[in-house]
């Protein structure tokens, strides 16, 4: 073997740059990163059966896999924290709109750094903390001090307005 | 349209497919919400759609990850055989009865060749979407005026005959070299179209551009003909009645026979 495998390593090259980006900002460690980036791959080569060109991209089903895999890492991080030592996550927390301004930093697309600054500052606010640290809805809301439905709104807005201005069809 | 949401709370179910395409709900909620997507064609759209937005903001914090790692992973998946279908396994073999025979003499490791040769094409799919995805991205997203509208139509358009062409039955891929840089066709009998895909080719030279030619019963029928750099076009013969394609450098605006030499071949 073989034409799976080249085909496989030509995957790895398009996409990997854009999976470890993503996996290593939310679980903020390199070692941890890798072996999720290496997890994702190698459900990806096992599940090839269930990616479908017709329903999206293959970079979208690969960060969509990684993003969860991180995310459940990192919820399963702080389970343990909260029990083994009372780890209160607020107390290490940064006032609003510091994720955004991180992110911005990193961020390398002049593009996404323009869609992302054209929405408001509190969607801005609620996409980053759920994408780029991986919060939930819940999260997003202690974290904001606001109702749960206002942080969902939040993310469901910035999110939506962010489809828009990529013109991912409706 | 409302629903009662399994823990009891009512809310619009359906506004949570956005949420759940960014792990945004709570456990219980994701799983409440995964047994409604199973049935539910328009929140499986909305969670493909956000999956898109989020490959685009995940992209602009792109980093490429330790060379180690690549190793690992293809090591990794030398000793994984990919997961199948079972029904397809069924299928697969009802369509090639002698796979099957040899088969029965051999026991699973033959019905495994078959799941094998069915899941490389899969794989050949998958790695042709994502050599496709930097053009398709790039003119994806834009905004607002009207020429930009049209262009976002003709970005729709040029989408959708990709997919069609990635999701045909007979979908293949074939590697070419040229000058020592790869090129990829994207081919399809079925929906008689073919795709040539580059990255990063070198220019043809001043005055020349490349041309593609079908072979059509070993006689070369002119195709499209462009330049070097990032290339993605549609084949425009009849590529379901060719056997193969070849690549050479004719003069600006293309020839009626082909120059030789050839640069690259690929039997379709």
């Amino acid at each position: 073997m073989d034409g799976d495998e080249d085909a496989f390593a030509r995957l790895y090259d398009a996409t990997s740059a854009t999976v470890h980006g993503l996996v290593v900002r939310l679980v903020r460690s390199p070692e941890l990163a890798a072996e999720v980036v290496q997890e994702v791959y190698l459900m990806a080569w096992q599940q090839a059966e269930r990616f479908d060109a017709g329903r999206g991209t293959a970079l979208a089903w690969l960060c969509t896999m990684a993003h969860r895999r991180a995310v459940d890492r990192i919820r399963q991080n702080q389970r343990d924290r909260d029990r083994d030592q009372q780890y209160e996550l607020r107390q290490a927390e940064t006032p609003s709109d510091s994720t955004w301004s991180e992110v911005e930093q990193s961020l390398d697309s002049g593009e996404v750094r323009a869609e992302l600054g054209a929405l408001s500052p509190i969607q801005r606010e609620a996409v980053c903390l759920v994408y780029y640290r991986g919060y939930s809805h819940r999260q997003v809301a202690e974290h904001l001090d606001v109702p749960l439905g206002t942080a969902k709104a939040r993310i469901r807005d910035g999110l939506n307005n962010l489809r828009s201005a990529l013109g991912v069809r409706q | 349209m409302k629903d009662i949401q399994g823990d009891g709370r009512t809310g619009d179910v359906h506004a949570d497919a956005v949420l759940y395409a960014v792990d945004a709900l709570e456990p219980g909620e994701r799983a409440a919400f995964e047994l409604h997507l199973r049935g539910c064609a328009a929140c499986q759209e909305e969670v493909a759609a956000f999956g898109e937005v989020g490959a685009h903001l995940a992209s602009a914090v792109a980093e490429p990850p330790p060379a180690a790692l690549r190793e690992n992973v293809l090591a990794a998946v030398r000793g994984t055989r990919p997961e199948q279908q079972p029904e397809q396994q069924s299928e697969h073999r009802a369509e090639n009865p002698a796979e099957h025979r040899a088969g029965d003499a051999s026991g699973a490791t033959v019905v495994s060749l078959a799941d094998r040769r069915r899941g490389r094409r899969r794989w050949l799919t998958a790695a042709a979407a994502a050599v496709l995805l930097p053009a398709a991205a790039l003119g994806g997203w834009s905004v607002g005026t009207q020429t930009e509208q049209r262009e976002q139509q003709l970005v729709a358009q040029e989408q959708d005959r990709q997919n069609r062409l990635l999701s045909a039955p007979d979908v293949t891929t074939r590697q070419l070299e040229v000058d020592g840089r790869p090129a990829t066709l994207v081919v399809s009998a079925q929906e008689d179209a073919a795709l040539f895909v580059a990255s990063d080719l070198a220019g043809p030279g001043e005055g020349q551009e490349y041309q593609l030619w079908l072979l059509q019963d070993e006689t070369p029928v002119p195709d499209v003909h462009f330049g070097g750099g990032q290339v993605q076009v549609w084949l425009d013969g009849d590529v379901d009645r060719a056997g193969a394609v070849a690549m050479t450098v004719e003069p600006a605006g293309g020839s009626e026979t082909p120059t030789l030499p050839v640069l690259a071949t690929a039997e379709i």
